[in-house]
């Protein structure tokens, strides 16, 4: 691929509108200003922090999470009317699919935005936004009216307000980690397409060079002459 | 000295021992008719009285929390020590002794001791640090 600057081929062409494309502001950063502070630091990483203390703390509460409300569960079973053992099955399932997705999903997370990855952090978003927040909202808003009455009444902050208590706190983590793992993918996604639209550029300049110049230093560094050898040369046998 | 107390575990200890308490905190709050009811009639005339010192006790000790929280979270005191270890001790006390009102149906007014030790005295030095960090800008770590 010859290097053409003032006549760029359809590649390099392509490669500029979509690091143009991708460039372009949506305003959440400009709102929490991650780009001025990529920039400013010393060191340039592009993990987010909050995301990082938000999936620290959350790993923390949700085995406190899980073993607390399956010993609460049963209390449901035992207290409960004909109007709400509809709902007991749907709990059941739905608790099962957010313990099993909850371990997936954090450690996806917390590995992710160390390691600055956009394919594991992509995966832990979109389980956080597809999966755990419906199940989790569904936790809190189960509601049931009463034979007879009028009134409107939380099935879980009635009978079990133990779970209630903490399933409000599971919600609020997971409406957190949706808002900041989006600022943070995109963080990182243009971060690192913009440190790839650069490096291609340098790439072909440099390298002969730079390889001329090990050789070149091998003779210097180590006292060793090195012939010059050619692997084309044919044998004489 | 950040790494240190991530180390040792007190960052983790103190956030589970606020949450705690805010868990009991909430889950009192939605069922409070049986400490209510379990009040002395002959000290404690007026029921409704007593309903509504509860409600807003308990509502006060949670707004407390939360900012405490907020200032937890967003860095302010996250690796202070001493306040640390005065969150620790003081939060998990309130969450153990509120679990021990569930168990056997203490009196509202036993409610008022909680908060004076256990939600006041965190908040006091959480607000000296607040304004040593904002104004004076002294720090411990």
């Amino acid at each position: 691929m010859d290097k053409n600057i003032k006549n760029p081929d359809f590649q390099s062409r392509l490669l500029n509108g979509l690091t143009k494309y991708a460039s372009k502001p949506l305003g959440f950063e400009k709102m929490f200003r991650e780009e001025e502070t990529l920039k400013k630091r010393e060191v340039e990483y592009a993990s987010s922090l909050p995301l990082q203390i938000i999936l620290y703390f959350n790993a923390y509460f949700s085995i406190v999470w899980a073993i607390g409300t399956s010993f609460l569960w049963p209390i449901l079973g035992f207290s409960s009317t004909e109007d709400t053992r509809v709902w007991i099955i749907l709990i059941l399932f739905s608790f099962i699919l957010l313990v099993i997705f909850e371990i997936i999903r954090l450690y996806i997370g917390y590995v992710g935005n160390l390691s600055e990855r956009v394919p594991e952090l992509t995966g832990f978003w979109l389980l956080t936004l597809m999966i755990e927040l419906p199940l989790s909202c569904f936790l809190i808003a189960i509601v049931w009216v009463p034979l007879g009455t009028g009134d409107i009444k939380l099935v879980i902050a009635e009978k079990i307000p133990m779970q209630f208590a903490l399933q409000i706190f599971h919600t609020f983590f997971v409406f957190l980690e949706v808002i900041f793992g989006f600022i943070a993918l995109r963080v990182l996604a243009r971060y690192q397409i913009s440190r790839f639209h650069y490096k291609q550029f340098e790439k072909y300049e440099d390298k002969v060079e730079k390889d001329q110049d090990w050789i070149n230093d091998l003779d210097k560094n180590n006292h060793i002459k090195m012939q010059s050898f050619d692997f084309e040369e044919k044998k004489k046998y | 000295m950040g790494l240190k107390s991530v180390q040792n575990g007190l960052v983790p200890t103190r956030f589970m021992c606020m949450l705690a308490h805010m868990v009991m905190l909430i889950s009192l709050l939605i069922r409070r008719n049986e400490y209510v009811g379990s009040c002395d009639t002959v000290l404690y005339q007026n029921v409704n009285l007593l309903n509504n010192q509860f409600i807003i006790g308990l509502s006060i000790s949670i707004g407390i929390l939360a900012i405490e929280l907020v200032t937890f979270i967003t860095g302010i005191t996250l690796f202070n020590t001493f306040q640390s270890l005065i969150s620790t001790f003081l939060h998990s006390s309130a969450a153990i002794s509120l679990s021990i009102m569930v168990f056997f149906k203490w009196c509202s007014v036993d409610f008022w001791y909680i908060f004076g030790f256990c939600s006041c005295i965190p908040f006091i030095f959480e607000i000296i640090f607040l304004i040593g960090i904002w104004l004076f800008k002294r720090t411990i770590n």
